[in-house]
């Protein structure tokens, strides 16, 4: 069980998620975020992603970069409380950027 | 340090660019130091690391393709190129130093389950 926290798009999120396996949690902070927005290349990106992992977008960054309405489905927001419950819950965190 | 955890590093960035490999390398050697067991895996842009005739003369960089090299002396217990990586880069496994293992997809993934600990250069 790993917490991956990822702090750029493109090709980070993109190794990221293809090392990510079912019981994982993926976070998207900073930049990351813009890997949340729905559109075509994001909804590529995470089209492999394992049935059942949690995904999630930190809400303050989301909310800095205008993007809270503009998000893809599977992706649920993240205050920072959350952020910090699952840094406790998971075996381990891995931060891609 | 009585008990020793496993460290994976691994290297994503390519050698000039950022201080990223440098951080790497320090990660790598200073957990060794300490009896740590550690491996680095080259991946993505990091392979570009490995490249052979690297010439940083003229630049006045560090080459630290030779530090690379030279990991194994220093106690660190594997370091491995990922094949997919390679292979998307046109890097050739027989310009790699010999020292260097290949790695799978599949075995990388066993890897990342199993370090205690993982950093992503």
């Amino acid at each position: 069980m790993i917490l991956h926290t990822v702090n750029k798009p493109g090709d980070c999120l993109s190794r990221c998620l293809s090392m990510a396996s079912q019981d994982d949690a993926v976070l998207l902070i900073e930049d990351g975020i813009y890997g949340a927005i729905d559109n075509s290349v994001n909804q590529h990106t995470w089209k492999s992603l394992p049935s059942g992992m949690s995904c999630y977008a930190l809400v303050e960054d989301l909310e800095v970069r205008g993007i809270s309405d503009k998000m893809l489905p599977q992706i649920s927001p993240a205050d920072w409380a959350l952020f910090v419950s699952l840094t406790a819950e998971y075996d381990k965190v891995i931060s891609w950027g | 340090m009585s008990v020793a955890q496993s460290y994976l590093i691994l290297a994503r960035s390519s050698p000039y660019g950022s201080n990223m490999p440098k951080a790497a390398l320090d990660i790598a050697l200073t957990a060794a130091a300490f009896e740590q067991e550690v491996a680095v895996v080259f991946l993505d842009n990091g392979v570009l690391q490995l490249l052979p005739n690297q010439d940083t003369k003229s630049s006045g960089l560090k080459n630290g393709s030779k530090m690379i090299s030279a990991l194994k002396i220093y106690e660190v217990q594997h370091v491995y190129i990922h094949l997919p990586s390679a292979e998307k880069s046109g890097l050739n496994l027989s310009e790699v130093p010999d020292v260097i293992e290949s790695i799978t997809d599949e075995l990388l993934q066993d890897l990342v389950s199993k370090s205690d600990h993982v950093m992503v250069f």
